[in-house]
């Protein structure tokens, strides 16, 4: 045998020993794909109990032992998952997309459980659609705008994927109810949160229609809705934005006693408060 | 905490200019070993009787050498002062003496060692080296050499106390041509009448005190078919008076030494020697039944790696008093078609008869005829032979080549030091398979920086020192066989060595490095189990991790304990509350190091240890129970609080729950109080944090587990009910402006009868 051959021999044994090393990654990414397959697959179920357990099930695959209620580990275990099987990335988006549609079409039907589990499993999987970033999630995100920060934070992350439906609802003219007021009070969040470069980067255009919605809203009759809004004007540094917000700071008319028994006038605070952070800037 | 002094170990120090001393003090600070609450037991202590003289004694044999080289190696944890005697023609004188170091190691020149008795060395008969200590407390060995430096023969010193009977049995290669040249002397100031019996024939030799006689035994006179010749020597006087050494030379090159072994000795049927290279060398291996009955033998030698398969040759027959060659030629075969897997390997000649009926002789040869060296075959021994004290060096191109070979079936454990000048480097315990040898290449450690258990490497000056090993719980069985060989091409010499001890170390006591441990509950901390020990003469060891086989553990319920590996342990904490435990095994202690078996006594070690499991608070112990028990996420005990409030909300009314500790999370106070501000007036919170059995009295949930276990929830109260929603709206809205992760929908549990809102999906910690 010549030398050669054995270096040949030599070099192929060293690649089967470090190829004998890949079968268990390439075991594991098997059985990546093969629990994420049926974890997906029991999203269609009948009952919501094994829906709920499947959904957390998912999340075993990347955290060890589960979210525990951890439901700020969900975005890391989302990118991890997606590490994991890429393959399967808009498979399982989309499946987490309408299983939430699906639960919303169960909270709001005579199957609805109304129990505090179900009502716990929502809001994680309202936290999982909105960190996908998932234009498809747009829908079941809307139906959810009422539920707090989670959503609001999701439907700004779209940016002008969601801005348009957005500026729908900021700018309804509604029934006056409490549950409208709420909407459209979210939708202004949804404005405001769109303009935290943290959030969403969005161009010129659609911060221009941001701005008008923002400035329609701080026009709007529920004082609510205007809060929100100067939260989300105080970011733009036009003129005409000062001036409204001036016009707020000096003659918004909402008063109310605060928790200490004293008179209040929240909006003008808030647009005070937003004009004296633009301050430096405008006097340069 | 208690400070452990330690014995102070005293080292040499070798400069350019030879050895002075220091106290090397080892004082560490040890945590305090808890008492241990189960089985009570005083351990027993060694009895290191006071020093006595010690005598020990070599042969110079007759022959062609010009000089020797004497390695002293003390054993002894004190300074140790010899005296030499030389006899020449029976009369004694005095050589020079030698103080000797706690653990120095030190070369010295028979012919200065001689040069005050006036005479050439080559012109003595023996030599005597007196010190007063105890046995084998100091070790010593010749190397003859010839004209030029040349390695010639190894000379080793023995004891009278290591002879039992007046029988010496010696054999040794004779190919046709070589001269045997045997020098008997008698170590006593006593007549002795000695029966040499060799080819067939009796003489009877008278020996004065002291005197010597070379005996010169020419292959011609041997059966020169057998190529062997053997001798016994029978004495009438004290036991042990009669020492023999000798030497095989062909064409005056030696081609193997003669060693002399006392039968009644052995312990074991079988012989052993280690380290043979079959890749460099050429072995001969002679055999002789000391008995009058037919014996066997059967050779087999084992791969250093206990992976390879161990050769086994046919048996050999030895009639009564027999001596052979042992053919071989199938070992060369299969080395040669084997390559590396029989390179280097241990052997085990076993014998049909008893326990002494064989003794052996290995001579090494290179390739080309030369002699090499002897390597000593000789049966496990008595448990003190279960320990090695060898001397080492790495000067020119000298290397030292220690190995310990497992001689039984099953496993055996052993713990090696080294004492250099300036300092101690600790191997980590070893754990040998049957048939498996450990190989130390000194040369190798020292300048490849190899750490030892403390982290320390030999300093790259260092030139020599001792090699110490001894059986760990062996249980009084020797078990292990080990050498040393020095060997120099530029000065053409290889020696072995394979000195021994007192005893195998004994067991002092035992510790877990980290015995106090406090953890939470389900936590697991781990620890590492250290036996501390002594050698025969009193010197402290060294500490070695051990493996307790159990656990002996005083609130099973609060905590367990289990070892994970050899010297690594782990404890975890399972409910709130204090339990010491320890970790149990069989050790060893040798109670009387100077009689013959070292009267073992197994004991049973332990390390004993002290858990605290949970939060040092019932309240908050019981709390994470509840966690466990219903398996949710487990709060750590710094996380709760009696105290966390928000600006409008008292701790009183945040915590729901059925104790006066509460979860609150980072993120709850500033929510609530913003929630409250943006809603303009004062709110009833329904509940915020609820501990799970409360959860569980309420309805809340567990799976998925409610917020509110986590302190990151709360329900304000609708006042108006479901009758007036603006109010309800007004607070989802102020919820939503408070940045609350999750407000639940009307048609969920709390429907319009109050608000849920939570942090969720805020960061921040209790």
């Amino acid at each position: 045998m010549t030398r050669k051959m054995l270096a040949t021999i030599f070099v192929c044994s060293a690649f089967l020993i470090l190829r004998s090393e890949k079968p268990g990654l390439t075991q594991t990414a098997t059985d990546v794909d093969r629990k994420l397959t049926g974890i997906l697959g029991q999203f269609d179920r009948a009952d919501w109990e094994s829906r709920a357990q499947s959904f957390y099930d998912l999340f075993t695959i990347a955290v060890p032992g589960g979210l525990g209620g951890r439901t700020t580990l969900i975005p890391s275990a989302l990118s991890s998952l997606s590490r994991q099987d890429p393959e399967r990335k808009g498979q399982m988006s989309l499946a987490l997309i309408r299983l939430l549609e699906k639960e919303n079409a169960v909270s709001h039907s005579p199957i609805n459980p109304a129990s505090e589990e179900y009502s716990n499993y929502r809001g994680d999987l309202i936290a999982t659609v909105a960190a996908l970033k998932d234009k498809r999630g747009l829908n079941s995100l809307l139906d959810n705008i009422l539920t707090g920060n989670l959503a609001v934070r999701g439907l700004a992350a779209l940016g002008r994927d969601s801005l348009g439906r957005i500026l729908e609802i900021a700018s309804a003219n509604t029934p006056e109810t409490g549950e409208e007021m709420a909407r459209r009070t979210a939708a202004a969040r949804v404005l405001s949160r769109m303009l935290d470069p943290d959030i969403v980067q969005l161009d010129e255009t659609s911060r221009n229609a941001i701005k008008v919605g923002l400035l329609h809203a701080s026009r709007d009759e529920a004082s609510w809705v205007r809060l929100s809004a100067i939260e989300g004007l105080s970011r733009i540094p036009d003129p005409d934005v000062t001036v409204t917000l001036r016009s707020l700071a000096e003659r918004d008319p909402f008063s109310r006693l605060d928790p200490t028994g004293h008179t209040s006038y929240p909006v003008r605070d808030a647009a005070r408060k937003a004009l004296a952070g633009r301050a430096a800037p405008t006097t340069k | 905490m208690k400070t452990l002094l330690r014995s102070a170990l005293v080292f040499g120090f070798v400069t350019a200019g030879g050895w002075f001393t220091f106290a090397h003090l080892i004082s560490t600070n040890k945590q305090r070993v808890p008492d241990r609450l189960f089985a009570q037991t005083s351990m027993p202590k060694p009895v290191v009787t006071p020093p006595t003289a010690q005598r020990i004694f070599a042969t110079l044999p007759a022959g062609d050498w010009w000089d020797g080289e004497l390695v002293l190696n003390n054993n002894s944890p004190n300074q140790t002062e010899i005296t030499s005697t030389f006899y020449s023609e029976g009369t004694a004188a005095d050589g020079a003496r030698v103080s000797l170091q706690p653990s120095e190691v030190r070369w010295v020149k028979l012919s200065e060692l001689s040069a005050p008795t006036g005479k050439s060395v080559t012109r003595q008969d023996s030599l005597e080296l007196q010190y007063l200590g105890h046995m084998l407390e100091v070790g010593a060995q010749i190397t003859l050499l010839q004209d030029g430096g040349a390695g010639f023969a190894d000379i080793p010193f023995s004891g009278e106390s290591e002879y039992h009977s007046p029988i010496l049995e010696g054999v040794w290669p004779a190919p046709l041509g070589s001269e045997a040249h045997v020098s008997i002397s008698n170590s006593s100031d006593k007549y002795v009448t000695v029966s040499v019996q060799q080819a067939g024939k009796d003489e009877i030799v008278e020996f004065g005190p002291h005197a010597s006689q070379t005996l010169t035994i020419e292959t011609s006179r041997v059966d020169a078919a057998h190529s062997v010749g053997s001798m016994t020597i029978d004495s009438r006087g004290p036991i042990g008076a009669i020492r023999a050494t000798g030497f095989v030379e062909l064409g005056q090159r030696p081609i193997s030494g003669i060693r002399f072994y006392d039968p009644s000795v052995a312990r074991q049927t079988s012989l052993f020697a280690t380290n043979l290279d079959l890749e460099r060398t050429v072995p001969i291996m002679v055999l002789k039944n000391t008995t009058s009955n037919s014996i066997s033998a059967i050779a087999t030698f084992v791969p250093f790696s206990s992976e390879f398969a161990s050769l086994t040759l046919p048996a050999v027959s030895l009639n009564s008093r027999e001596a052979k060659v042992v053919n071989l030629r199938p070992l060369l075969e299969a080395a040669s078609a084997r390559g590396k897997e029989l390179s280097q390997v241990s052997v085990k000649v076993s014998s049909s008869g008893q326990a002494g009926s064989l003794i052996g002789e290995l001579a090494i040869a290179r390739a080309d005829g030369s002699f090499v060296s002897d390597i000593p075959l000789r049966d496990s021994g008595p448990v003190r032979k279960a320990t090695g004290s060898y001397p080492w060096r790495l000067d020119g191109d000298y290397n030292t080549i220690v190995t310990v070979t497992n001689v039984i079936d099953s496993v055996a454990k052993f713990q090696a030091w080294i004492n250099y000048p300036g300092g101690s480097y600790q191997f980590t315990a070893r754990e040998l398979q049957a048939g498996e040898t450990a190989t130390f290449d000194l040369r190798k450690l020292r300048d490849l920086g190899v750490k030892d258990v403390k982290g320390h490497s030999l300093p790259t000056y260092v030139l020599g020192g001792q090699f110490r090993w001894s059986i760990a719980q062996g249980g009084g069985e020797t078990k292990l066989n080990g050498r040393a060989e020095i060997a120099s091409v530029k000065a053409n010499r290889r020696s072995s060595y394979s000195c021994e001890v007192c005893c195998p170390n004994s067991f002092m006591y035992g510790s877990l490095v980290a015995n106090s441990l406090s953890m939470e509950v389900g936590d697991t901390s781990a620890t590492t189990v250290w036996g501390s020990y002594q050698d025969c003469y009193g010197s402290y060891i060294g500490d070695y991790s051990t493996y307790p086989t159990t656990w002996s553990i005083q609130y099973p319920s609060i905590m367990n304990a289990w070892t994970v590996t050899t010297g690594q342990a782990s404890a975890q904490g399972l409910a709130g509350g204090t339990s010491n435990f320890d970790g149990d095994w069989t050790d060893d202690i040798y109670l009387h190091p100077d009689a013959e078996s070292c009267n073992i006594q197994e004991v049973a070690a332990y390390a004993a240890g002290q858990v605290q499991s949970g939060c040092s608070n019932t309240e908050k112990d019981s709390l994470i129970q509840e966690y466990r028990n219903y398996s949710l996420t487990q709060p750590h005990c710094a996380d709760f609080t009696q105290t966390r409030r928000s600006t409008y909300f008292s701790f009183g009314e945040i915590n729901t729950g059925d104790y006066s500790w509460a979860l609150v999370r980072d993120p709850l106070p500033p929510g609530l109080d913003s929630w409250l501000t943006n809603y303009g007036s004062s709110r009833i919170i329904n509940s915020s944090y609820r501990n799970p059995v409360r959860n569980a009295a309420v309805g809340g949930a567990f799976s998925p587990p409610s917020r509110h276990m986590y302190g990151d929830a709360a329900d304000f109260r609708n006042s108006a009910g479901n009758v007036n929603n603006a109010e309800y709206w007004a607070m989802v809205t102020a919820a939503s402006n408070a940045s609350a992760d999750y407000i639940e929908d009307p048609t969920l549990a709390c429907h319009y009868a109050c608000v849920h809102a939570d942090w969720r999906g805020h960061t921040g910690g209790y």
